[in-house]
């Protein structure tokens, strides 16, 4: 019963986070994007400070999401989200976990689905942060290598969308190509999950039984120099990297799911009669 | 004129040198590669692999290939048909 009524809570809460969201991208795209314009003459600085401000936005939001308890997270070895010029890869268990990304680092470009450029929550202050669109095709592997040229950071989901639960992990061959086209190391990170939620086929009122637990592991870098060296052919070399780094990955998720599951125990046991 | 030369090429000899070039370049299973093959789902061929093969068949016809001629094409057999159909042109200048 009293399981019951913290789900019920969970999903109030949810629907007020997330209308929270709503508001504030509203807020950034009516209020914050036409002062940046007003006020700052330089297209380049414009673009940093829209940047942090979604990055502090979004910390702020997953503050609320932590505060009313629909969610929490663990970041491990975050200092090495730091390096510029990188390429930082994840798997996308998640939809939180691009927000939970993008507020740990305050100026990152990223690649997002077309579909929330176009959205009148989110495309404002996308637009206005310079993110890219997917939609590109090949002209995107150019618009990521300059970027990473500026010594920006780029974070990329390799996958191209939300990992399908239960399904074999399928990498596209995008992030493998940036790399070696830009010639800059991958930071791979990798996102567990304790429970599977907002994935691309669920609603956002579909809260699972217990929070939502979110452990961000930032890796070591993993250099793109053997693979350069090794094939002058960049659609072989992209195809080897992107190959290892699926191994890499699904030799994380394995090992993760050996270990002792979450232990809800003793979370739960507040709320248990 | 390697231009010229080409436009002698059957529609075998463009197969053959198309299933040449996905090997070399893309390390596909030449077991695989059929005419009726889907480039993307059953080749994995992606957009920038694409660019890739345009340029490289670009360079074997002599003729004045573009990405767009290539908007349609889903499957091998639909390279080889337009790169025939191409070289059956008149070269436009």
């Amino acid at each position: 019963m009293i399981l019951r009524l913290w789900q019920c809570w969970r999903v109030l809460a949810t629907g007020f986070c997330f209308s929270m969201f709503g508001i504030g991208g509203l807020l950034i795209t009516l209020i914050a994007v036409p002062l940046l314009r007003l006020f700052v003459r330089s297209p380049i600085t414009r673009k940093r400070y829209a940047q942090r401000l979604v990055s502090k936005s979004f910390y702020a939001f997953i503050a609320l999401m932590r505060g009313v308890g629909v969610v929490s997270w663990q970041v491990q070895n975050r200092e090495r989200l730091n390096q510029p010029g990188h390429l930082i890869i994840t798997n996308h268990p998640t939809i939180i976990d691009v927000v939970m990304l993008i507020a740990l680092m305050p100026e990152v470009d990223c690649i997002v689905g077309e579909q929330y450029h176009q959205n009148p929550f989110t495309g404002g202050p996308i637009r206005a942060a310079g993110y890219l669109s997917n939609v590109a095709g090949p002209e995107l592997i150019s618009q990521c290598q300059d970027s990473l040229q500026q010594g920006q950071r780029l974070l990329v989901f390799p996958e191209g969308t939300r990992t399908v639960p239960g399904k074999p992990l399928n990498l596209r061959r995008g992030a493998a190509n940036i790399a070696l086209h830009a010639g800059v190391d991958i930071v791979p990170v990798t996102i567990l999950v304790s429970e599977s939620t907002l994935t691309k086929s669920d609603r956002w009122y579909h809260v699972p039984k217990r929070k939502l637990r979110v452990r961000i592991s930032v890796d070591e870098p993993i250099s793109i120099q053997p693979y350069l060296q090794e094939d002058d052919n960049l659609s072989l070399a992209a195809r080897k990297l992107t190959r290892d780094l699926r191994s890499y990955y699904v030799a994380k998720l394995t090992a993760a799911k050996q270990l002792p599951e979450n232990d809800h125990s003793r979370e739960n046991r507040r709320f248990l009669p | 004129m390697t231009g010229e030369a080409n436009t002698m090429l059957t529609k075998d000899q463009i197969q053959a040198h198309l299933s040449a070039s996905l090997v070399d370049m893309f390390e596909i299973d030449p077991a695989n590669i059929q005419p009726d093959a889907r480039l993307y789902e059953d080749l994995d061929i992606d957009s920038l692999d694409a660019v890739d093969l345009v340029i490289q068949l670009r360079d074997f016809t002599g003729a004045k290939v573009r990405p767009e001629q290539f908007k349609e094409v889903r499957t091998v057999g639909d390279i080889v048909n337009v790169v025939y159909d191409l070289l059956q042109q008149p070269q436009t200048a």
